[in-house]
């Protein structure tokens, strides 16, 4: 049973001849473990998706569900309860609340269902500790660097042990090598814990990660156009990555290996040399 | 959501310490014309709560009032009145309202003649034999004039001998003179405005003013309770429409900062809102949080003006004596109300807003 799923999905702004078809029949499943990235050109209907798919945006058409449970049969009454419990969001911008720590942000979520006590209060602890936020969880966010930041978030959409973890742009923020780590922390969740996780990206590295690419155009999934994709694997994290794109390359017995990012180079090389412009 | 909003509220302190003083300041304005009133009324009762051994008033049938009312009463009332059973003593009091000339000023006073005269002095003696005359101390500074000196009332010269205390009000400063004096300028001999009237003891006040309108003609007797409390309604009542106002400005002033600020917040906020709203929040919880950011800020500037009006109080008496403010706790409790309704009336429109604050907004970069 797919954790998300949704049936001819169809968004439709204004009427007559101004009508735009924002999306236009959407099918898509996405099991437990799987991680479903969404690109497509900007204005093509991705954000619209997404906030269909999160029960934020009323589809025109068609259905969305979660664990089986249809979002837009359910009562406006009850659809937040819904987004708070099975859905977590991870925003392009972050978007902690900038009054509270990040263990409060953390705690959020949990707030909002009406179930904070030591149990609620030691996740929080242990989501942050997880992503290496063990020490920061008293900062606020302006005293948090982005990627720090990004991770707070993650971890606050995780706090109400959602079935589907929902990104948007969440490298868009970010440098190299705090976008790579956050595709590997979002890459962990669906592995190691069977969430669905669906990711709207421009980013190309992002594709590393994930089991399916689906191509949004003109408020419609296309097959992506063959391109000029050149896929190899990192020789020191197993990544796959674009051969032409790379961000780093060496030479392993007079054969050109690529990898994910300047770290990954300097382990292999062992040399530890600088990165280009440091 | 409340620890949020509490949060944000601690978090940016300046801003919103700026709204609750701009709040409180328009709230202040409102308290301080209720105080002056307040005070102004309370000045205005002070002489009949002060007046010794008057534990009822007596006044021709029809009048209740000493403030703005005329009372005639003859010497054979009083002596009536002093053999019904239960009276202790009687003692009389003519009055009237007249121009006090003092140096270059012109004072509208209550001349009152007879009774127990002033209770507090600043100098000199308090209770004026013919020619003479006790004027509040404020008038005395205020026109450069001393004990030994000449004031007039209506033409007539008379000798300062005292100086009383307490006897001040914008309205109707109360001189007091000898009763001869008054009757000389009315030329109304054995006429008096008021039979005050002593209760012997044990005797229940109530009953004894029942007894005297039965047994005397054409009177009404009310106890010093109800006389003074007729009165301070009287004055009110010719200051609502002031307090009104400027309550109302005050208020509106106060409504107007308070929705601005919160509409600031908002609009500041709305991506924040929007977030919770994608994360589960209920319309009704962030509505809640409108309210309460309101209510906060409403509730820190009431507690500044409180704290600045009591502390005002001090200076005002000391700047201005002629200036009697009063912050009962009762205006204090009602301007606390009027705070919070207006603090839900400004958040209102805003918390519309914010119930059709659009979720996916969250996805905006």
């Amino acid at each position: 049973m797919p954790l998300l799923a949704a049936h001819d999905l169809r968004k439709t702004y204004g009427k007559g001849h101004t009508a735009v078809h924002a999306v236009r029949g959407v099918d898509l499943a996405i099991e437990p473990g799987e991680i479903v990235l969404v690109m497509g050109p900007s204005g093509s209907g991705k954000t619209t998706l997404l906030s269909m798919l999160g029960g934020l945006l009323e589809p025109t058409e068609g259905s969305v569900s979660v664990r089986d449970r249809d979002l837009y049969q359910a009562s406006k009454r009850e659809r937040p309860a819904i987004r708070a419990r099975e859905l977590g969001f991870v925003f392009q911008s972050f978007n902690l609340l900038d009054a509270l720590s990040a263990e409060e942000n953390v705690l959020f979520p949990a707030r909002l269902v009406g179930r904070v006590g030591p149990a609620e209060k030691e996740r929080a602890k242990r989501l942050l500790a997880r992503l290496g936020l063990g020490e920061r969880g008293h900062h606020r966010p302006r005293d948090l660097s982005g990627g720090e930041q990004q991770r707070v978030a993650v971890a606050r959409a995780l706090m109400n042990d959602p079935a589907v973890i929902l990104a948007d742009e969440p490298t868009g923020n970010l440098d190299s090598a705090r976008g790579q780590e956050v595709m590997m922390i979002l890459h962990d969740l669906a592995r190691d814990e069977g969430r669905a996780v669906l990711i709207v990206t421009h980013d190309p590295r992002a594709e590393e990660v994930a089991d399916r690419i689906l191509w949004l155009e003109d408020g419609m999934m296309r097959d992506r156009v063959a391109d000029d994709i050149r896929w190899d694997r990192d020789p020191v994290c197993g990544m796959r990555v674009d051969a032409r794109r790379a961000v780093a390359r060496s030479e392993r017995d007079g054969e050109e290996v690529f990898f994910c990012s300047y770290r990954c180079k300097e382990r292999f090389d062992g040399t530890g040399e600088p990165r280009p412009g440091f | 959501m409340w620890r949020w909003i509490l949060a944000s509220v601690f978090a940016e302190r300046a801003s919103v310490l700026a709204s609750a003083a701009g709040v409180g300041l328009a709230l202040l304005l409102a308290v301080v014309v209720e105080g002056v009133f307040a005070g102004e009324a309370a000045q205005i009762v002070r002489y009949l709560e002060e007046e010794d051994g008057a534990d009822l008033w007596v006044a021709q049938e029809g009048v209740s009032n000493m403030h703005m009312a005329t009372s005639f009463l003859t010497d054979a009332h009083a002596d009536e009145v002093s053999e019904v059973d239960g009276v202790g003593g009687v003692d009389t009091i003519l009055y009237v309202n007249a121009f006090l000339g003092a140096g270059e000023d012109s004072w509208f006073a209550y001349f009152v003649g007879g009774g127990g005269g002033a209770w507090e002095l600043a100098a000199g003696w308090g209770r004026p034999g013919p020619g003479e005359v006790v004027v509040p101390d404020v008038i005395a500074r205020r026109s450069g004039v001393g004990l030994g000196d000449e004031v007039d009332l209506a033409g007539r010269p008379l000798k300062v001998v005292g100086l009383s205390r307490g006897t001040y009000s914008m309205a109707n400063p109360v001189v007091f003179v000898h009763r001869d004096d008054v009757a000389a300028l009315l030329d109304a001999v054995g006429v008096v405005s008021y039979v005050l009237v002593e209760a012997a003891d044990g005797v229940d006040r109530d009953a004894l003013a029942r007894a005297i309108e039965a047994a005397v003609d054409g009177v009404n007797a009310m106890t010093r309770e109800e006389f003074v409390a007729s009165d301070r309604a009287m004055a009110m009542h010719m200051g609502a429409d002031v307090i009104a106002l400027m309550s109302g400005v005050g208020s509106t002033v106060a409504a107007l900062l308070l929705a601005f600020t919160v509409y600031a917040d908002t609009l500041r906020r709305r991506r924040e809102l929007a977030v919770t709203l994608a994360m589960g929040a209920r319309v009704s919880q962030v509505v809640g949080g409108v309210v309460l950011f309101a209510l906060v800020v409403t509730g820190l500037g009431s507690l500044g003006a409180i704290v600045l009006a009591l502390g005002l109080g001090p200076v005002l008496r000391a700047l201005l004596p002629e200036v009697t403010v009063l912050f009962p706790v009762p205006l204090l409790a009602r301007m606390i109300l009027l705070a919070g309704l207006v603090a839900v009336a400004a958040a209102l429109p805003v918390a519309w807003r914010v119930a059709h604050t659009d979720p996916a907004e969250a996805f905006a970069a």
